[in-house]
């Protein structure tokens, strides 16, 4: 994408922004540019309220780096999460993934639910699948592909099970492998390990970093526990409500994996804690 | 991890129909039998109340000329084109209105309409275009059926679980494909409590058409024949048999699909 300056007005729009912007963006897998959304809440009989749940977030992710974003309650984290994956329309801002704007949904990102959404009348092997065959994959390389996934989630043993008689924990693993088989450019995770007891979160972020350091994903995490970030990200982005924006962020910068007793992990989640009540406060002055 | 293992011994299947069949019996069984031993006492008059034995006597009777089984086969063959176009017509219908706003707002307030109006109240409607023939039968017990089938779709498809159809949204899947592969086998639970209004009231309207266009045959016949010549016996058989049959439809093909599917699959929970 080497332009030069004067020729920028043959660029593509995307291209042409990056070059405005500095060398630092050209390599940005995501670039989310001021974006904005306000919901149009229909209570019927005549009544409309309107809800601003993004007020105006600006964030860069580089490829293969793992963003933690971080922030109470309905501060807006499943809107953007949700605009991402092209479910809702935004209401302004801009949005590229690899350069190309994003608006539609498309296989090019793996969603993770809080609630896995995995289709109960697809046995697992078929849930997995899905994903992989909307990609029109040849079917010669399915087999291959579920095994390669059902391994890494280590899932053996449960191929044509239903996933309402799976555990909450082995749901997850599911939806994870079927977010990971249609080997997405962006890993967008809501929450994910948020109905999970601790112990089964606690062995499922361990799956995922080992994950993520197997496929060097680009992971956009979304969660309320300040541990869970600490202990995922390279990068924490914190944001506040009402409206959403973002008010903090901070560079995770420990090896993995991480030992969440260390005094350098316990400092960074005090940090975070902090910062994440400081704006609380200010929110209620 | 261990994974699963799947068991499917003679005991258990043995067990599973033995079950099956008492647990579907039973119940009526035990009515069949209050039913006689008050018959049986004469504690109401034997010509209003006859015994289940004589009733089933005057029906094997019939049986063996032959006349009841037309009977019945007639019925059967009617319902059973009338509830194929019902099942097929309103489930599509449904869908469609669950997943297009246009076809919902034109939609709603149609069925809504029809829905109160009763099959029996259609057939003089009916009569007038196709006159007393099997088509007027047919035609009228398809649209009353239908009715039911496609209320129920429609809810069905509007109360699949958001998150399902946002995952399949985020993997491109839209229109017909989104219909077919999560709209349909996820309102699969609602849509099969549809078929069973939608036949129940199949059944109701088939016997009122059977009264109001007078065919040759049919159990609707058969019963107001005997009304005529106060055969209670008869009148009583034909009730018990509809019900049976009713029943048996229910539980062999309704029941099972639901037990192969949306009970394996554990949207529905077991009884
Ligand atoms: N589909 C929607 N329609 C209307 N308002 C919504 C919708 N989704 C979210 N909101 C509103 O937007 C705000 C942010 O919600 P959300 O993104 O779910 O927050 P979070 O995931 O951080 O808890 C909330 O005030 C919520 O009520
Ligand atoms: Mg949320």
């Amino acid at each position: 994408m080497a332009f030069p300056e004067i020729l920028s007005f043959l660029a593509p729009h995307s291209v042409r922004r990056c070059l405005v912007i500095g060398p630092n963006s050209v390599s940005a897998k995501l670039v989310i540019n001021s974006l904005q959304k306000t919901f149009v809440v229909n209570e019927g009989f005549g009544h409309s309220r309107h809800v601003q749940a993004i007020e105006n977030v600006s964030l860069e992710v580089t490829d293969g780096e793992f963003v933690c974003v971080i922030g109470p309650s309905g501060c807006g984290k499943s809107t953007m999460l949700m605009i991402m994956a092209g479910l809702y329309p935004k209401t302004g801002g801009e949005i590229f993934l690899d350069g190309q704007p994003l608006s539609e949904p498309g296989l090019n990102r793996g969603v993770v639910f809080q609630d896995f959404a995995l289709f109960p009348w697809l046995s697992v092997r078929e849930n997995i699948l899905y994903g992989v065959k909307q990609k029109k994959i040849p079917e010669d390389k399915h087999n291959g592909i579920v095994d390669h996934y059902i391994e890494m989630m280590s899932l053996q043993g449960f191929e044509h099970t239903f996933p309402n008689r799976l555990s909450g924990g082995m749901r997850q693993r599911v939806a994870i492998a079927r977010a990971l088989a249609l080997d997405p450019e962006l890993l967008l995770m809501d929450e994910p390990f948020g109905a999970l007891d601790a112990q089964t979160r606690a062995n499922l972020q361990q799956v995922l970093v080992d994950v993520w350091e197997q496929t060097k994903k680009t992971v956009l995490f979304i969660t309320h526990d300040v541990r869970e970030a600490t202990f995922l990200a390279d990068r924490v982005i914190v944001m506040s409500a009402r409206p959403g924006r973002i008010t903090a962020e901070i560079k995770v910068d420990l090896p993995r994996p991480r030992d969440i007793l260390a005094p350098e992990f316990v400092e960074i989640e005090r940090n975070l804690a902090s910062l994440i009540e400081s704006q609380n406060e200010t929110l209620h002055n | 991890m261990s994974g699963e293992t799947t068991t499917t011994s003679w005991k258990a299947k043995a067990e599973f129909y033995f079950r099956a069949v008492l647990e579907n019996l039973l119940p009526i069984a035990i009515l069949l039998g209050i039913w006689e031993f008050v018959s049986w006492n004469e504690w109401v008059p034997p010509q209003l109340f006859p015994r289940i034995l004589t009733i089933f006597f005057d029906m094997v009777e019939e049986i063996t000329d032959g006349v009841l089984l037309t009977h019945i086969g007639t019925s059967i063959v009617r319902l059973l084109i009338s509830v194929f176009f019902a099942l097929i017509a309103g489930t599509i219908i449904g869908i469609v209105m669950g997943a297009s706003r246009t076809f919902e707002w034109m939609l709603v307030p149609v069925v809504n309409f029809f829905s109160v109006i009763p099959g029996i109240a259609l057939f003089p409607a009916t009569i007038l275009f196709w006159g007393l023939t099997e088509q007027a039968v047919v035609i009228t017990i398809s649209f009353a059926t239908s009715i039911p089938i496609i209320l129920n779709t429609w809810v069905g498809v509007k109360t699949v679980n958001e998150t399902l159809v946002h995952a399949a949204r985020s993997m491109e899947t839209k229109g017909l494909a989104l219909l077919l592969k999560v709209l349909l086998p996820g309102s699969l639970p609602v849509v099969i409590a549809g078929w069973r209004i939608g036949i129940a009231r199949a059944w109701r309207v088939l016997l009122a058409g059977e009264l109001l266009a007078s065919p040759e045959m049919g159990l609707g016949v058969r019963i107001f024949d005997a009304q005529e010549t106060l055969n209670s016996a008869v009148i009583y058989g034909g009730i018990i048999i509809i019900g049976f049959l009713g029943f048996a439809m229910e539980r062999l093909v309704l029941r099972s699909l639901e037990v192969a599917t949306v009970q394996r699959w554990g949207m529905m929970r077991e009884l």
